[in-house]
């Protein structure tokens, strides 16, 4: 990026802005800026990645992601990094620093604008989203509970009685990944991951509700997650699912200095219909079931 | 300013003040607002905030600075909650009505972010005025069953300076005139309105073909660079998450920024404040107790205070602090009566095109006719519509797994034909609620926060006024998606018992009034029953319009600080501000 003489006062700071903030990120991104500030940090590496299931919990992780999410003409769970995602997450208390809240702003995949034209520059930031923030006494305490149980901090179990206390994902997955196991045993099967797709979904609608959610909710989450935290593997669900994913710091309307409004990007229209998006309707099955979600809402299709 | 930028944790500002005129619990668009008057005038503020402060530098001078951690990641602020209340350590307890019992949920009800800068962080920064019907609502609609309709201690017309101030402070680009509804402005925004969104312009020419009226969204993401910050470049995460760019103005890198930047502030965040402590004749406050963020006892005192926690919160902190009494405050019986939401009714159109709502800032357009005209049957009193779309992709494939049960292949259909995803269009009807005295916020007796402290419980049940205009409403909503093109439109059942609101629009729980026995703070947001504490947030609104509270709220806190600077002429102190604001 070019500095600017002909500027507008605001525009001029706003510009310093930018180079001073490049200049903080090129030397290390918002813990180097911390540092040389004297700010309490608050980022750090994410450091090497850590995983927590057994490989036979993966296997039977696997299997269920196969058969909940699967590879067809599109990514799946297990394709797109989804048990990956499931696995690191799994082990987020297994550093240091709690791997629950990535940093900011940017993940460097998309570039700054141009400050003399708004069009897309050739200078990425730094990407932050490698970066973990340092979570509060409360959100470590809330997240410590979500993964280890009610048990598992002090007054944790304050409200036993009023609420039904939380065994915690990680019993959660060790004893539902076992139950898969043993149901597929008992139907004669010798693993799980041998079964077909429909009864592995059966075994699957067996286990405890608790069970089922945090394994649908996870598996969502490593579709269509940031890569940098294991899932979506190269953005591919993004891409293949059409969503742009993370636009900053150059956004979906670019400021143009010379008529002091903003445009659309070409590539990724804002404002008006986008020709390379799926614009034609859907399948008929789907409109199947707007229809019935639609008119069992009172609602009307329009033809 | 050489002490500045702050180098003590958990300590924005200048730590070296030894006396504080003003003590604020809470750093929203309530306190937020406040402290930019106070800290202006001469006055040493020290702020305390339950949260977390995600500015990197926002007490750093130089240019640069602040810098944001929020980013477009929905696992971090939308699915995790950065900026949330933690409900497993932090829940609120929810019944519809005394008669089910203690309560019937335990978990999130309607949570604003807590962090430095308050609910504003998460909301997408859509600020209209109220109407100037709005303040006299008593006056406009008389005695209403289980009602309790109030007229404001103050008019449109007085608040308006304060409007007009506020929208320079935190610059909200809009246009006048384009909302006909819109009461009288002396003067147009300070900004253009910024680029619409595909589905605005969509959805806009639906509603233009039946008749209505829609405009440009005022909102606080800028149209152009304004204030050292830059335009805002619709990245499309927008509501649900903290801006990372600055573009959005929100209290922290708005008025907050200036304050702390005047030297005068102190701003102490991840403190929960436990209890306000009064004399024992109860009509003065003597200080605060808190929690530090190492979880220790810890006090602070000034001369004066102002309650800013929120909606929920302030009236929970006056309740615990006299568990053995009727709270601080309370004579009346009011501390906690009277919460309101806004009954927000979705009109759903699913569209064969993709709208792509992860391009805009979530609502760039919308229209007012549906706000309705008191009095009139032709046109019920409702609400704002707010033009959306969908633009956060776990969120919808959690959508299909958990509504729709879907598993395998059909998953997979759904997600490639993305009907709640990119095809979808929303009309969100901000509608007005009736206040009532049972709609309230009490200290649950059994459910306790991870202090120990008693949890918030909201017992609310929407009046006949609200259900009536939702339903009268959301058929003509159904209607406009049919002219903008959808194939299919409904809406989805906002009530059917047991629902916990999800608004995000908390108000009305420490009313303003002029009578000490009906309203918990006079107005000029001073306790009735106590001389050196104002309550300075969206629960003093005596009633909610059917518009976006959080301008109203900033004015509202402009004002009120304004007033304890010097209380015959609030708006010359207000005036004085657009002098420390660059150009």
């Amino acid at each position: 990026m070019s500095s600017d003489d002909t500027d507008t006062p605001a525009r001029e700071l706003s510009n310093f802005g930018r180079r001073d903030f490049l200049r903080t990120v090129a030397a290390g991104g918002a813990a180097a800026v911390a540092a040389s500030t004297g700010l309490p940090g608050c980022g750090s590496s994410s450091g090497p990645t850590r995983r927590y299931l057994s490989e036979s919990q993966r296997t039977t992780l696997e299997a269920l992601a196969e058969a909940l999410i699967p590879e067809d003409e599109t990514v799946g769970a297990l394709g797109a990094g989804a048990v990956e995602y499931v696995d690191r997450w799994l082990a987020a208390f297994d550093h240091p620093l709690p791997q629950l809240f990535r940093g900011g702003p940017y993940s460097g995949r998309v570039p700054y604008p141009d400050p003399k034209t708004g069009d897309a520059s050739n200078v990425f930031p730094a990407n932050h989203f490698h970066d973990v923030l340092e979570p509060t006494r409360l959100q470590e305490a809330a997240f410590r509970i979500e993964f280890f149980g009610s048990d598992a901090v002090p007054n944790g179990n304050i409200n036993d009685g009023a609420v039904p206390t939380t065994p915690g994902w990680l019993a959660l997955y060790h004893d539902g990944l076992a139950q898969l196991e043993t149901l597929a045993q008992q139907e004669g099967l010798a693993s799980y991951a041998d079964g077909t797709p429909e009864q592995r979904l059966d075994f699957f609608d067996r286990t405890p509700k608790l069970f089922r959610d945090a394994v649908l909710d996870h598996l969502c989450e490593g579709l269509f997650c940031a890569p940098e935290y294991g899932g979506n593997r190269d953005q591919i669900a993004w891409r293949q699912y059409h969503y742009d994913g993370d636009s900053q710091p150059l956004g979906h309307t670019l400021f143009d200095p010379a008529t002091g409004e903003s445009r659309d990007r070409p590539d990724q229209p804002c404002q008006t219909l986008d020709p390379n998006l799926p614009n034609d309707g859907f399948e008929r099955d789907i409109v199947t079931v707007l229809t019935i979600v639609t008119l069992a809402q009172g609602g009307k299709r329009f033809y | 300013m050489s002490n500045l930028p702050s180098r003590v944790p958990n300590v924005l500002g200048n730590t070296s003040l030894a006396h504080f005129d003003v003590v604020i619990i809470g750093s929203g668009p309530g306190g937020g607002s406040a402290v930019r008057v106070l800290a202006d005038a001469g006055l040493t503020v020290c702020i305390l905030e339950a949260g977390n402060n995600y500015f990197l530098g926002l007490d750093d001078p130089r240019p640069g600075f602040p810098i944001p951690l929020f980013s477009s990641d929905e696992l971090k602020l939308s699915t995790r909650g950065l900026v949330s209340q933690q409900t497993r350590v932090e829940p609120r307890t929810f019944r519809e009505s005394v008669a089910q019992g203690k309560r019937t949920y335990v978990g999130e009800v309607n949570n604003l972010p807590k962090a430095v800068g308050g609910g504003q962080i998460h909301a997408d920064g859509k600020t209209p005025r109220f109407n100037d019907f709005d303040f006299r609502m008593r006056s406009e609609l008389g005695d209403m069953p289980d009602a309790d309709w109030a007229d404001w201690p103050l008019t449109y017309d007085e608040l308006e300076p304060f409007y007009a101030a506020a929208e320079h402070e935190v610059g909200v680009s809009g246009r006048a005139g384009a909302n006909p509804f819109e009461s009288p402005r002396s003067a147009d925004y300070p900004l253009p309105p910024g680029p619409d969104m595909y589905v605005g312009a969509l959805i806009g020419e639906g509603a233009r073909k039946l008749g209505y009226t829609p405009f440009p969204y005022p909102g606080v993401n800028l149209s152009r660079a304004y204030d050292g910050r830059p335009a805002c470049n619709d990245c499309g995460l927008c509501s649900f998450y903290g801006c990372p760019t600055n573009a959005k103005g929100t209290p922290a890198v708005t008025t907050i920024r200036k304050a702390l930047l005047t030297g005068r502030v102190q701003l102490r965040y991840n403190c929960i404040v436990t209890r306000i402590v009064t004399n024992a004749v109860g009509n003065e406050v003597t200080g605060l107790q808190y929690l530090d963020p190492a979880g220790q006892p810890a006090t602070v005192s000034g001369d004066r205070y102002i309650l800013a926690a929120g909606g929920i919160e302030s009236a929970r902190l006056c309740l615990l602090s006299d568990r053995d009494g009727p709270g601080v405050g309370n004579s009346s019986d009011r501390v906690g009566r009277c919460l309101m939401y806004h009954f927000q009714t979705l009109g759903i159109g699913i569209y064969r095109q993709s709208l792509h709502g992860e391009r805009g800032r979530s609502v760039a357009s919308g229209m007012a006719d549906f706000r309705g005209v008191p009095n009139d049957p032709d046109h019920p009193l409702g609400g704002v519509i707010e033009f959306g779309t969908n633009s956060e992709k776990i969120s919808e494939a959690k959508n299909y797994v958990h509504s729709l049960f879907a598993r395998g292949r059909f998953l997979k259909k759904l997600l490639r034909a993305s009907p709640f995803g990119a095809h979808i269009g929303v009309m969100t009807l901000q509608g007005e609620d009736a206040p009532q005295l049972t709609n309230r916020v009490d200290l649950d007796p059994d459910v306790k926060d991870i202090h120990g402290q008693p949890a918030a419980r909201i017992t609310y049940q929407p009046h006949a006024f609200e259900l009536s205009a939702s339903r009268y409403y959301g058929e003509r909503m159904i209607d406009i998606h049919g002219a903008a093109g959808a194939q299919f439109a409904f809406v989805p059942p906002r009530y059917d018992g047991n629902v916990t609101p999800t608004t995000r629009h908390v108000m009305g729980a420490m009313r303003m009034g002029s009578d000490p026995r009906t309203s918990v703070v006079d107005r000029l947001q001073r306790f009735h029953d106590i001389g050196n504490l104002w309550c300075i947030d969206g629960s003093v609104l005596p009633t909610g319009s059917g518009y976006n509270p959080t301008l109203t709220i900033e004015a509202l806190a402009l004002r009120a600080a304004a007033a304890m600077v010097d209380s015959t002429r609030p708006e010359a102190v207000v005036a004085r501000l657009a002098v420390s604001r660059r150009p």
